[in-house]
C-alpha cells in the first residue's frame, strides 16, 4: 500500500482535518459535528465531488455526506480496508481448447462490484477475469493484452492501424481467433477499418463491449464476453465481425458483419443492428447458428497481413435543410481530401450547396454519397438532383452505411488520390459494406407492432 | 426533508444516491435507487419519544400480480415511485404502542398533504425479535390492525423453533447427520393409489431423510401451522414446487398405504426417530427442494433463522427470501452527490405543517367541530384546506368540514370523479356560499359539473341553471307569492307557512339559503295576518 493516497479524492481543508486526526480511507470513524454523531466507513471521494463534505458509509450499508466545519471533530474507531482484487483464480493452460487472445482498448469488459465499500473492481488479467465470468474457462485459453485505455469515443484512425497490428501479429503467432474489448460508442467504426485493413484473415476478429457497466445488474457484459468467446474459438469465420446482444434479453447474441454494423439505440443492450442486411449468425445457449453461408471460412493455410495506408483527411457531412456552402467551403480550404455526405433520401442535397461541392470536386476534393436513411439504397437517377450530383462527379455509394463510408474513404485515399481509382474502389464492394440488394426481411424496425396491430 | 424535519431528524448534508439490488425481477433495470435523507430523528407515542434512526427516499418495485410455474408476472404502475421509508429503531415494546407508532407515523405523512392515499400507499414492515431468537422482517403489512396479531405471532413462531432446537439439542442431532442424501424412490410408488402421487410425465418422486427428527415437523410453530408447513413455503417460494410430503402428516390423507409407508421407510433408511420428506417433481426441481428441506433442517439447529417474510391476512407470515443486510447497497454511478440545499431547508423548516396530534384538539377547541370530524380531516389531509376555507370565506365549520368529508365522499360514490375539482375551485365555491350566492343544497351538483368541465363557479351555476338571487329579490318573489294567497292566509294564519314555503322553494331552491327564505316569508306571512 505504500505510495498510495490513503485519503484518495480529498483535497484542501476537508483533508488537513483528515489528516490531523490522523485517519485514512477504509478507517471506521466517528463524526461529531453541529450537533450530530455518525459513525461509518470513510470512503474515498470522487474526484468532482467538492471539497467540504466526507463521505461515509453508515452501519445500514447506506452512504452519506457529511460537511466538515472547523467544529468537526474526527474520530479513529477502526480501520477495515476495502480489497481492490478479485480473489485469484488460478488459470492452467488446458491443451486441446483453442487458443484465444483478448485486446483491451480501454473500460473495463467485465468487473466485479466489492459489497462492503461499493467499489467497482475491474477484471482484466485472465485471473480476474475467469474469477468474474468463469464460463469463459470452459470455452477457451484466454491470453489478456491492454494495448490502451481510451474512450471509444476518442478513437482515431491511428489507433485504428495499431489494434490492426496487434490483431495481425497475434493471429501470425497462431491464436485461433482474437477478441477485442472495444467502447459501444464506435465500435462500428473500428470494425470497418479493421475489416478494410486485415487482408487474407484466416481466423474470426471479434468486436465485443457492453451497453451497461459490469455494475449493474443489468450489464450485457457476461454474456457477451462468453459469446464473443465461443465465436472466436469454435466458429468458421474468418472475418471482422461484432457480436452482441441480440434482444434486450439474455436470449441470444447476433454476429454482425463489421461494415453493415450499426449502434442503432444510446442504451438497450440489443443496440447493435446489421443494417440492411441478414446478420452473418447468432449464439444461443452454447450453440452458434450461422443465417447465411456467403462468409469467409476459417483456413490455416492464409497469413493475415495488414494495409494499414489510411488518409485521415476526410469529413462527413450530413445534409439538411438549411445547410449553407460555407461548410463544404471551409472543409475545402482546410485542405481535407475526401467528404462523404449522409444526404437525404435516395441520396440529395441542398441546391445552395452545389456550387460548392463543384468547386471541391474541380480541387480534387473525393465527393461521396450515401443515405442518412441508413437503409435502403442512393438511387441517384430518380430525381433532377441526384442526376446533377452524378454530373458533377458525386461518388455514389450504394447501400453502404454513412459511417463504413466514411472509414473506406480514409482507406481508399490512403491508396490513391486518382478520382477515377478511388470512384473505382468506393463503387466496388470490398468485405460486405456494399451489397447487391436488400433482403425482404432485412428492414428491422418494428415501430412498436404496428405491423399485428394492422392484421387485427 | 418535511418529513425529516417533522421527526426533528439530522438532514443529511450531502445525499449519496446508493442502488440495491433486486433480482426477483420486480425491478427491470435490476437494483433499486434509495438515499438517506434523514437521521435520528423521534416521534412521540404515548409519551415516550420512539426514536427514528433513518428516513430515506426510494423507488417502488413493481407489484406481482401473478406466479405460473417459472413466470411471474408483475404490474408495473407502481414501479419508481417515490416513496420514503421511515425506519424506527428498535425500542417498540409492546404490540399497543406498535399500532399508536405506526398510527401517528401514517398521520404525520397524511399532514404534509404530499402523499398518495389509499391501500398499499403506506405500507408497514415490522421486525420482531425476541431473546434467543433473530431479526426476522415481515413486509407487507396493508392494514394497521394486522400489526399486532403479526407481532404476536411472529413472537409465538420464534418462540417455538427455540424450542424445536431445545428439543433437536436434547436428542442430540448434529448438523453432520443430517445429510443431502436424495434417494428417487418413484419405484415405490408404481402401482399407487395417491392420486397426488400418481407419476407425470417426467416428473419423479424422491426423497430424503432427516435423522432423529421424527414428530418435528409436526409441531405447531404458529396458530395452525406446523414446522412442515413453514418449510413447505420455503420451498415454494424458491423452487414454486406447490408442497412436500413429510412423515408428520396422516399419509392415508394422500392416499398412501401402508405397504408403500413402510417400503419408502425402508427405501430412504428411516428408523424410528428419524423423519423423511419426498417431493414429486421433475429431477432438478426435486433435488433442489429436498437440499432447501435439508439447509432448513440444519437451521433448526440453530434456532431461527434471519428472515424476510410476507405478511399474511390471518396474522401468520410465510417464507419471502433471505434476509439481506445493508451489504448489497452500493452507490449508483450514474447520479452525482446532491449537496443539501440550505435555503430550501430554512424555507421547509419555516413551513412545517403543525403536528395532526396537536391538531386534533386545536381543531375542536378553535372551530367547535367534533373530535369525529377533526381525525378525519387530518387523516385525509385536508385539514389545511379546512383551516383556510373557514379563516378566510367565513362559512360555518362544522358545514364545512361535513361538504369536504361527507358530500365529496358521497359524489365520489355516485363516480364524481373529485380529484379533478383542485382546491381553488372548492374556495372558490364555498366563497359562493358565505357570500349568500349559493345555497348550500347547490354544493353537491355544481363541484360534479366543476369535476365534469372547469368552468368556473359562475359558469356552472349557470350550466346548471342555478342563478343566484338577491335578498331583494327574493324579497319581492315572496311578497308577489304572498299577495296571490292572501286569502290562504287571512284563512290559516300560521299554518299558511309550510304550503308556502314549498311554492317559495319550487322557484328558489339552491339559489339561496333555506333559512333566508323561511325568514322573510314567516314575515311577510305575519304582516298580511296582522294586518
Amino acid at each position: 500500500m505504500s505510495g498510495e493516497d490513503t485519503l484518495r479524492g480529498y483535497r484542501g481543508f476537508v483533508r488537513r482535518k483528515l489528516e490531523e486526526a490522523g485517519v485514512r480511507v477504509w478507517s471506521m470513524v466517528r463524526v461529531t459535528t453541529s450537533g450530530a454523531t455518525y459513525e461509518g466507513i470513510l470512503l474515498p471521494r470522487s474526484e468532482l465531488g467538492n471539497g467540504n463534505h466526507i463521505v461515509l458509509k453508515l452501519k445500514t450499508g447506506y452512504n452519506v455526506g457529511v460537511k466538515v466545519t472547523e467544529e468537526t471533530v474526527i474520530e479513529e474507531i477502526g480501520y477495515s480496508p476495502g480489497h481492490y482484487v478479485l480473489p485469484e483464480k488460478k488459470v492452467e493452460f488446458k491443451p486441446g481448447k483453442p487458443l484465444v487472445s483478448m485486446i483491451g482498448t480501454g473500460g473495463t469488459v467485465a468487473s466485479r462490484l466489492d459489497y462492503r465499500t461499493g467499489a467497482v473492481i475491474p477484471a482484466f488479467t485472465p485471473q480476474e477475469l475467469f474469477s468474474a465470468v468463469p464460463e469463459l474457462e470452459e470455452i477457451c485459453n484466454l491470453e489478456m493484452i491492454s494495448l490502451f485505455e481510451i474512450f471509444s469515443e476518442d478513437m482515431q484512425p491511428e489507433y485504428w492501424v495499431r489494434i490492426a497490428e496487434k490483431v495481425a501479429e497475434e493471429i501470425n503467432r497462431g491464436v485461433d481467433g482474437v477478441i477485442i474489448a472495444h467502447g459501444t460508442d464506435t465500435m462500428h467504426f473500428t470494425s470497418a477499418a479493421l475489416s478494410f485493413m486485415l487482408k487474407n484473415l484466416p481466423v474470426p476478429v471479434i468486436l465485443v463491449g457492453s451497453q451497461r457497466s459490469s455494475d449493474r445488474p443489468s450489464s450485457d457484459a457476461a454474456m457477451n464476453l462468453i459469446s464473443s468467446a465461443l465465436v472466436a474459438a469454435k466458429s468458421d469465420i474468418a472475418e471482422v465481425v461484432v457480436c452482441m446482444h441480440g434482444s434486450s434479453s439474455d436470449d441470444y447474441n447476433i454476429i454482425h458483419r463489421g461494415t453493415r454494423v450499426r449502434k442503432m439505440h444510446t442504451s438497450r443492450r440489443d443496440a447493435f443492428r446489421t443494417i440492411g442486411d441478414i446478420p452473418l449468425g447468432v449464439v444461443a445457449k452454447g450453440v452458434i447458428r450461422m443465417l447465411r453461408s456467403d462468409y469467409k471460412r476459417r483456413s490455416e493455410h492464409r497469413k493475415v497481413t495488414v494495409d494499414s495506408k489510411l488518409d485521415p483527411k476526410v469529413v462527413l457531412l450530413y445534409t439538411y435543410p438549411g445547410m449553407q456552402p460555407d461548410i463544404v467551403e471551409n472543409v475545402v480550404n482546410a485542405d481535407y481530401h475526401g467528404i462523404v455526405l449522409a444526404g437525404t433520401g435516395l441520396g440529395h442535397c441542398p441546391r445552395a450547396i452545389i456550387p460548392s461541392l463543384k468547386r471541391a470536386i474541380k480541387d480534387g476534393v473525393a465527393v461521396a454519397m450515401t443515405s442518412q436513411c441508413l437503409y435502403g439504397f442512393v438511387g441517384m437517377n430518380v430525381y433532377e438532383r441526384g442526376r446533377d450530383l452524378l454530373s458533377l462527379g458525386v461518388i455514389p455509394c450504394g447501400n453502404m452505411l454513412p459511417e463504413t463510408a466514411y472509414v473506406k474513404l480514409i482507406y481508399v485515399l490512403g491508396h490513391t488520390r486518382d478520382i477515377n481509382e478511388v470512384r473505382e474502389m468506393m463503387t466496388h464492394n470490398m468485405c460486405g459494406e456494399l451489397t447487391s440488394g436488400e433482403p425482404y426481411n432485412a428492414y428491422l424496425i418494428l415501430q412498436g407492432g404496428l405491423e399485428s396491430a394492422a392484421e387485427k | 426533508m418535511e418529513l425529516a424535519l417533522l421527526v426533528k431528524a439530522k438532514v443529511v448534508d450531502e445525499l449519496h444516491v446508493c442502488r440495491k439490488n433486486y433480482l426477483d425481477g420486480s425491478v427491470p433495470c435490476g437494483f433499486q435507487r434509495t438515499l438517506i435523507i434523514g437521521l435520528n430523528g423521534s416521534i412521540p407515542v404515548n409519551g415516550k419519544e420512539i426514536p427514528i434512526e433513518t428516513i430515506c427516499i426510494e423507488e417502488d418495485a413493481a407489484r406481482k400480480v401473478r406466479e405460473e410455474e417459472n413466470t411471474v408476472y408483475y404490474r408495473l404502475d407502481r414501479l419508481g415511485i417515490p416513496l420514503v421509508e421511515i425506519v424506527t429503531a428498535p425500542s417498540i415494546e409492546t404490540p399497543e404502542e406498535l399500532v399508536e407508532t405506526a398510527f401517528r407515523i401514517g398521520l404525520l405523512l397524511r399532514s404534509t398533504g404530499k402523499v398518495k392515499r389509499g391501500i398499499g400507499t403506506i405500507r408497514q414492515d415490522i421486525n420482531v425479535s425476541v431473546k434467543g431468537g433473530a431479526r426476522v422482517e415481515i413486509k407487507g403489512v396493508q392494514k394497521l390492525e394486522w400489526l399486532p396479531k403479526l407481532a404476536k405471532n411472529e413472537v409465538i413462531r420464534q418462540l417455538s423453533l427455540i424450542r424445536i432446537r431445545d428439543e433437536l439439542v436434547r436428542r442430540g442431532v448434529r448438523e453432520e447427520e443430517l445429510k443431502i442424501d436424495i434417494r428417487d424412490v418413484t419405484e415405490v410408488f408404481r402401482n399407487t393409489r395417491s392420486r397426488i402421487l400418481k407419476q407425470r410425465g417426467d416428473e419423479r418422486i424422491l426423497g430424503v431423510r432427516l435423522s432423529k427428527f421424527s414428530g418435528i415437523l409436526g409441531v405447531e410453530v404458529q396458530p395452525g401451522k406446523r414446522f412442515g408447513k413453514e418449510i413447505a413455503e420455503k420451498v415454494r417460494a424458491i423452487t414454486g414446487l406447490e408442497g412436500i410430503i413429510h412423515s408428520d402428516e396422516n399419509l392415508e390423507e394422500y392416499g398412501i398405504s401402508d405397504e408403500e409407508r413402510s417400503e419408502l421407510r425402508r427405501a430412504l433408511g428411516v428408523g424410528d426417530k428419524d423423519a423423511f420428506v419426498i417431493v414429486k417433481a421433475l429431477r432438478n426441481v426435486g433435488e433442489k427442494a429436498l437440499k432447501i428441506v435439508v439447509e432448513r433442517a440444519h437451521q433448526a439447529l440453530i434456532g431461527v433463522p434471519n428472515e424476510t417474510r410476507r405478511a399474511l391476512e390471518n396474522g401468520n407470515s410465510e417464507f419471502l427470501r433471505e434476509l439481506h443486510g445493508g451489504a448489497r447497497l452500493y452507490p449508483d454511478t450514474d447520479t452525482p452527490p446532491i449537496r443539501l440545499d440550505l435555503e430550501l431547508k430554512e424555507k421547509v423548516a419555516s413551513q412545517l405543517p403543525e403536528y395532526p396530534w396537536n391538531l386534533k384538539n386545536k381543531l375542536v377547541e378553535k372551530y367547535g367541530i367534533n373530535e369525529e370530524f377533526a381525525k378525519e380531516l387530518i387523516l385525509e389531509g385536508k385539514v389545511f384546506l379546512f383551516k383556510e376555507v373557514v379563516d378566510e370565506c367565513n362559512v360555518d365549520p362544522v358545514l364545512v368540514a361535513s361538504i369536504l368529508l361527507q358530500t365529496l365522499k358521497a359524489l365520489e360514490r355516485e363516480g364524481v370523479k373529485v380529484e379533478e375539482v383542485s382546491e381553488e375551485e372548492l374556495k372558490e365555491v364555498f366563497r359562493h356560499l358565505s357570500e349568500g350566492k349559493i345555497a348550500k343544497e347547490a354544493v353537491g351538483p355544481l363541484i360534479a359539473k366543476l369535476a365534469e368541465k372547469h368552468v368556473g363557479v359562475e359558469e356552472a351555476l349557470r350550466e346548471l341553471g342555478i342563478s343566484p338571487l338577491s335578498e331583494r329579490e327574493l324579497e319581492e318573489l315572496i311578497i308577489k307569492i304572498v299577495s296571490e294567497n292572501v286569502a290562504l292566509i287571512r284563512e290559516r294564519g300560521d299554518r299558511a307557512f309550510s304550503p308556502l314555503m314549498g311554492v317559495v322553494m319550487k322557484q328558489v331552491r339552491g339559489k339561496i339559503d333555506g333559512g333566508k327564505v323561511a325568514k322573510i316569508l314567516k314575515d311577510k306571512i305575519k304582516e298580511v295576518a296582522g294586518g
